[in-house]
């Protein structure tokens, strides 16, 4: 299988089995290094080990949240804030890794939220149309792959684009912990 | 570093190249040439060019910008496995989609033959529900795919979203191709499609054949 195709198929698919065979295993790296990327083993939430395309070690393409060059940058104040929601609920111990954390329920999500604005507008109606943005904030972080696909049950899981974060993006997750958006049972 | 194509250049520059990959990877929209230093120079932006084609890549250029996307062959591989196909569903709300913001607006002369896919006529959610699909399949292959920039919704309906900056001239021309198959399969234009298919079926031994699906792989 051609190297260029193997790690197309990698970004197609975001997360491919470990090979059985090390060779293949060895392969992959070795057409990653010749594209400057790097092979990222990860967990996802069900404990099954996949493979992600990552990037050059040596290559540090600075903070996932950097104004300059970080690829959340272009994301709205209500996605960014949603997802610090769903860190928080998906990553109960800060001392555990943040990747994968534990499944939570949409509704943690958005209670979280609610906890941490307070309520926006006035009235029934306003707070369900916040509701829904939110919502669509999810969505989108799905689509980013930071978070995992819908199952359809309303469970929020982190996607395996967070296994991607470097140490010093996780540290100053961990920094801020206490400052995430959290429902009430999860206040130490 | 062990990556050849990089080896050649000072560190400075290869951050350079390492830098304008991982944007044209990344960027939902277009990159201005000027935006980075290994995009506005030619020989720097080669060797970005072969960065990418080493992880089966392509440097699409966009009304003066960049992007990247899928390497036409590698996509036609990819698609044959069924790697990063679209749901069922999703291709047929995406094509009603491309239907009627794209290939009937430009049948009739309201969009000019040779404009982006992003330049569109929004169709409604109403126009799209007036067909067999049902609400339900409808609403959930809009959330996937615009979830995905594949659809982007605005005031006045829904439209390609940017993800379709990512085709290749053949994958897009490919791409319409089957949307004028599918509106009008027996007309002149279809045949013309379908000549030229299966002559060019007859020029590859290799056993690859015609990509034949445009709304498929991922982009």
């Amino acid at each position: 299988m051609s190297s260029p195709l193997a790690l197309a198929r990698m970004r197609a698919l975001r997360t491919v089995r470990v090979p059985f065979d090390p060779s293949e295993y060895s392969a992959l790296e070795s057409a990653a290094q010749l594209a400057a990327r790097r092979i990222t083993d990860v967990v996802d939430g069900d404990g099954v080990r996949a493979l992600m395309l990552g990037w050059a070690p040596e290559y540090d393409p600075g903070s996932v949240f950097g104004a300059e060059r970080g690829y959340l940058r272009n994301a709205s104040p209500t996605a960014l804030l949603t997802l610090a929601a769903c860190i928080r609920c998906c990553w109960p111990d800060p001392s555990e890794s943040l990747y994968p954390g534990c499944a939570a329920t949409e509704d943690e999500v958005l209670d979280a939220l609610e906890r941490f604005t307070g309520p926006v507008g006035s009235g029934e109606a306003s707070q369900n149309a916040v509701r829904r943005v939110r919502k669509g904030a999810i969505r989108q972080l799905r689509g980013y792959g930071l978070l995992a696909p819908d199952s359809g049950e309303g469970t929020v899981r982190l996607g395996p684009e967070v296994a991607t974060w470097s140490d010093p993006d996780v540290s100053q997750l961990r920094s801020r912990y206490d400052d995430l958006p959290a429902v009430g049972r999860d206040q130490s | 570093m062990t990556t050849p194509v990089l080896n050649t250049l000072p560190v400075n520059r290869q951050a350079d190249v390492l830098t304008a990959a991982y944007a044209l990877e990344r960027a939902s929209e277009p990159l201005p040439r000027t935006a980075f230093r290994a995009l506005a120079e030619p020989a720097l932006r080669q060797v970005v060019e072969q960065l990418l084609a080493a992880a089966g890549r392509v440097l699409i250029n966009v009304g003066g910008g960049f992007l990247s996307g899928y390497d036409d062959q590698i996509v036609a591989r990819l698609a044959d496995e069924g790697a990063g196909i679209l749901r069922r569903e999703d291709r047929a709300v995406l094509t009603l989609v491309l239907l009627f913001s794209v290939a009937i607006p430009r049948a009739e002369g309201k969009i000019p033959a040779d404009a982006p896919w992003t330049q569109a006529r929004p169709v409604s959610r109403e126009r799209l529900a007036d067909t067999r699909l049902s609400g339900t399949t409808i609403r959930l292959a809009l959330q996937r795919l615009q979830d995905a920039g594949i659809v982007r919704a605005v005031r006045a309906g829904l439209m390609p979203g940017p993800q379709f900056h990512r085709l290749t001239p053949a994958a897009s021309t490919a791409l319409f191709d089957e949307l004028i198959l599918l509106a009008e399969p027996e007309g002149a234009l279809a045949d013309s499609i379908r000549r030229r298919r299966r002559a060019r079926a007859m020029e590859r031994p290799d056993g690859t054949h015609e990509r034949q699906g445009g709304s498929g792989a991922r982009v």
